[in-house]
Parts: C-alpha cells; sequence; structure tokens
C-alpha cells in the first residue's frame, strides 16, 4: 500500500514538472523568440489585407524596428529579393530619392533571402540611407502574399494600406508621382 | 459481484488517468520540441550530387562578386568571365579563381558599361547584355572594347544566343508575337519565330520565359522557367520537341508542395521554384539551372538534347544546414564535368563537379 503510494506520489511530481518544463517552453516560445527578431503577424488583419500586419523586425545595422515606431506619417513599405530581382537593384535610386525629397513618407525596404554582405553592398553602392528590414523567415513576406518584387505598399498613419503597386519604374518622376498622388488620395485601390 | 465489477472499472480508470498523466506531458514535450522538423525526402534515382571543389570566398582570395547576373568561360584561355550587375563590370577570374582583371566601367559611353546581365563568349568575343544601356557591347577576350550593337528592341529581361552565321537570339518579349526573335551582328532584325501557345499543354510561353540557347549545330533550344519545360527547334526553326519536366520526381514534388501551400492560402515565397536562370551545353548534353524552393535545394538538371529526356539532376551538395543558403543562379563549364557556379545570393563563386558515379548521400535525399 505505502509502495502504491509512493508511485502515486512520484507520479505526481513527475506530471508537475513536466508540466512546468512544457509551460517554460510555450512561454520562451511565444513570448521571448518574438521579440528578438521574428515578424508577429496578426493573422486576424492579414485576412482582409487592410491592415498593414505587425512586425517587429531588425535592419542590417542589427537596429529593431517595430511597426508602431512611426507616428504621424505614412510608411512606404518596399519589398524586394535583389538576388533575383534586377528591376529592384535598378529602382532603389529612385527608393533613396523620395526617402530624402517627401518627409511626409518614412521609407523601409523589407529584403528577403539576401546575403548581409550582399545587401551591404547595394547601401553602398547607391548611398541608401532608409532602413532596410531583414524579413529573415519570411514571416512578413508570406503573411502579404508577396511573390514578386519590388512590390510597394503605402500605408497611411493609421498603419491602413491605401496603395499596393507592383509596378517597376523607369524613371524618378513616374516613381515619385505615383507615391505623391496615391498619399493625397485615400483609395485602397488594389488586391495583392 | 457489482461491487467487485465497480471496483475494477475503477481501477482500469484511475490507471488510465494515471497513465494518460504521465504519458500526455511527453507526448506533449515531444511535440513541442519535434514539431518544426522538416524531412527532405526525395526518392530520386536519377540525383547525383555537385561537389564543392573550390569557394572562391572561403579561400579568402577577395573572390567576392555582387549580384551576379551572367557568367561564362573562355575555353582556350580557361578564363570565367563574371557580370556584377551593380559594379557595372566584368570580372575575370583565372581557373583557381582569383580575380586577375576587370572589363568595363560606370557609365553609358562607349565600352561603358551598366547594369551588366548576361554575358556569353562567341568567336573570341565577348557579348554583354546591359540592361542600364539597353544594348549589347562587344569586347575581346582580352577585354578591349570592339563594338555595341543597339537594337529597337528591349534587351532587359532577355539572354542573347549566337549562332555559327554570328546571328542574335533573344526572346522576344513584349517586342514581338513570336517567342524568339533574331538580328543579325549590327542589330538588323531578320526575324521572329515561335509559337507563344505550347502543344503539351503549356498556353502561355509569352511570360516566364526563362533562356535560350544555340548549339553548336544552330539548333535553338527555349526554357520556360515557371513549368518546368524546354522547346528545341531545328536550325529550320521547325520545333522538334517540347518536354513538360513537371511529372519528374524533384520537380513534381515541389509542385505538389506548393499546390498544397496554396490550398491553405498562404503563399510561401521561398517555396516556389523556377529553373533557367541558365542554361549551357557541353557535348550532347543540355544543362539547366533549377531552384527548388527550400525542399530540394539548388541544382542542374542534364538534358538529351537530341531526345529531350531527362538524364540527371546534380544537386548542390551542402550541409543541411546551409540547404537553403546557397542559390545556383549562374553557371558555366570550364572543362568537363567541372564548372564555375554563381550564387547570387551570396556574391559568391564556386568551382564545382558534377559527380556521375556519385549517389546522393542518404542525408540529403
Amino acid at each position: 500500500m505505502l509502495q502504491k503510494w509512493n508511485i502515486r506520489k512520484a507520479a505526481v511530481a513527475g506530471f508537475v514538472l513536466l508540466s512546468i518544463i512544457c509551460g517554460c517552453i510555450v512561454l520562451v516560445k511565444n513570448a521571448i523568440v518574438p521579440s528578438q527578431n521574428s515578424a508577429v503577424i496578426d493573422y486576424q488583419l492579414r485576412k482582409n489585407r487592410r491592415i498593414f500586419p505587425q512586425y517587429r523586425l531588425k535592419d542590417t545595422k542589427s537596429i529593431l524596428h517595430a511597426s508602431n515606431e512611426v507616428e504621424n506619417r505614412a510608411r512606404l513599405y518596399i519589398f524586394l529579393s535583389p538576388w533575383d530581382c534586377p528591376n529592384c537593384l535598378r529602382e532603389s535610386i529612385y527608393w533613396q530619392l523620395l526617402a530624402e525629397k517627401d518627409k511626409a513618407v518614412k521609407v523601409f525596404a523589407v529584403s528577403k533571402g539576401t546575403h548581409q554582405k550582399q545587401l551591404g553592398t547595394l547601401i553602398d553602392t547607391y548611398h541608401l540611407k532608409f532602413p532596410i528590414l531583414i524579413d529573415h523567415e519570411n514571416q512578413l513576406f508570406d503573411s502579404l502574399g508577396i511573390e514578386r518584387t519590388p512590390l510597394k505598399i503605402l500605408v497611411d498613419k493609421q498603419g491602413v494600406i491605401k496603395k499596393i503597386d507592383k509596378k517597376f519604374y523607369e524613371s524618378e518622376s513616374d516613381f515619385l508621382a505615383s507615391i505623391v498622388s496615391h498619399n493625397e488620395n485615400s483609395a485602397y485601390d488594389q488586391e495583392l | 459481484m457489482n461491487i467487485q465489477k465497480e471496483f475494477m472499472t475503477l481501477k482500469i480508470q484511475t490507471k488510465k488517468r494515471w497513465a494518460g498523466g504521465i504519458v500526455l506531458p511527453f507526448i506533449f514535450l515531444g511535440v513541442m520540441t519535434c514539431g518544426e522538423k522538416t524531412m527532405h525526402v526525395v526518392d530520386d534515382e536519377f540525383q547525383r550530387p555537385i561537389k564543392v571543389e573550390k569557394s572562391a570566398l572561403a579561400n579568402k582570395q577577395e573572390a567576392y562578386v555582387p549580384f551576379i547576373f551572367g557568367m561564362c568561360a573562355d575555353e582556350i584561355s580557361g578564363r570565367i568571365f563574371v557580370a556584377s550587375f551593380i559594379d557595372n563590370k566584368i570580372y575575370v577570374l583565372d581557373s583557381s579563381l582569383t580575380i586577375v582583371d576587370s572589363i568595363g566601367s560606370t557609365g553609358q559611353g562607349v565600352g561603358d558599361l551598366l547594369s551588366p546581365a548576361f554575358v556569353t563568349m562567341h568567336n573570341g568575343n565577348l557579348y554583354v547584355v546591359e540592361w542600364g544601356n539597353n544594348r549589347i557591347s562587344v569586347f575581346s577576350r582580352e577585354g578591349r572594347f570592339v563594338k555595341t550593337i543597339t537594337a529597337v528592341v528591349n534587351f532587359r529581361g532577355t539572354n542573347i544566343a549566337l549562332d555559327s552565321k554570328n546571328r542574335i537570339y533573344f526572346l522576344s518579349g513584349a517586342w514581338s508575337d513570336s517567342l524568339v526573335s533574331v538580328i543579325d551582328n549590327d542589330g538588323n532584325h531578320i526575324f521572329s519565330f515561335g509559337e507563344r501557345g505550347g502543344s503539351a499543354g503549356l498556353t502561355d510561353w509569352k511570360s516566364n520565359v526563362g533562356m535560350v540557347v544555340v548549339d553548336s549545330s544552330d539548333n535553338i533550344f527555349v526554357a520556360y522557367s515557371a513549368r518546368y519545360a524546354v522547346r528545341k527547334y531545328s536550325s529550320n526553326f521547325n520545333l522538334e520537341w517540347e518536354t513538360d519536366y513537371s511529372e519528374f520526381p524533384p520537380f513534381a514534388q515541389q509542385l505538389k508542395k506548393n499546390s498544397d501551400i496554396i490550398k491553405q492560402g498562404i503563399v510561401k515565397s521561398q517555396q516556389i521554384a523556377y529553373i533557367a536562370n541558365d542554361f549551357g551545353f557541353y557535348g550532347d548534353k543540355l544543362y539547366v539551372q533549377y531552384i527548388g524552393g527550400g525542399l530540394n535545394g539548388t541544382g542542374i538538371y542534364e538534358i538529351d538534347s537530341a531526345s529531350g529526356q531527362l538524364k540527371r539532376v546534380f544537386l548542390l551538395q551542402h550541409s543541411e544546414k546551409d540547404r537553403s543558403d546557397y542559390k545556383i543562379l549562374n553557371f558555366c563549364f570550364v572543362e568537363n564535368m567541372k564548372f564555375a557556379i554563381g550564387v547570387r545570393n551570396k556574391g559568391e563563386i564556386l568551382l564545382g563537379q558534377l559527380q556521375d558515379n556519385v549517389d546522393m548521400p542518404a542525408t540529403q535525399r
């Protein structure tokens, strides 16, 4: 009888211990890991695709950026995959011009699949000053269903997506005109 | 009797509860720790490894070439020419992968380069397709400027191939209703050929066309990148075969995975596979580059040029950890079964060997 009781006590203790371990693992997975360098995607918002997903991503200088860091300014997110996208490389000069000229829009690039050294060369070659966020696990790309690059998403002060632009621009004036016109116009005119 | 029965039932239920209490956390723990493991299972007798013999970066030779978009080898000098899209020059490497020279400088003038995206060697001359200047610049193998070729066409998004008469073939894009267009060596349009519609259920050859290549007998091959298909046209421009390799195990598996992902409503950008960023001949075999997304890694497949039959799939052999980190986008043969590889996402050049008689290691199947 005593032996049975001890076995039960041991089993209870084992169960409690394992539960604590499991709980710790869950905490680590859900709380600590996303706070480092992965996008926290709000799938409910993603479904209607009107609100830009929340994220926490590091840039090429390892500075952590979050979706709520910019207040009272529109944001332009440029999704690029420069290793297989020559248009991304060619258009990046215009992105820098926009970042310099239009202070009403904060420019971010979001990169996937390209080695850090290559991004460094891209930044140096075209003197890019805006942050390039590294979507290491393609979470932001995947949550928005982005297949082809370059793709630009203009987001207003409230985080509402105003324009999704898949076009490649051959000239600086066309690109700047496109962004400015849609920054003034609140129409959500394109589906992904 | 009833009491005994009830007691027995209680005992069994109690045992089950205890057993459940002990086993379930283990199962939970197992799921937590093993849930994200990805199986790489490709059961394919045709697969062979590509052995990497040398890496320019690993050897600290500073042979880093940013954004490699094209490469070719000169059989006579043994040198390798590599186009850097953003450095606006062609790097010249010797057979040990050391950079020994460069051709061109940034600009729009004669002999300058802007966004060189493709290079090929033909009759001792180096042909460079420039996206930035929308023209072809021609240099000697020593790097001396020869001429520029301009035409009323858009060279962006296409490679070029030359035949024995020095005619230049390129993918027509929006410029013509035909698939392939041909100009002479001064840029004058000669003719266009090839139906956009496919006979093997491939209805749209207009978009996603990969590359064009011409063999020593002036047969023309066109790769269709999104559907793993290749066409062969004879030197008389008649369609000889069109083969869809989608059913071949690595590609079929990738397509199925893509389809499953799309059904789930989430497009995984890394999973989209495609072929034919580069295309080349060695002997009577045609070699086509492919990227298999996250599943099958990256490699080159070998086709019998006479029949279109797929012979082998060569996969870049590297560790499981780095599997998705090396993306072959360009390659060129330097000698039999040996070739230079351009890893565009890393700016790295490798010297590899196709290992025809070696099975893939079990861990990479």
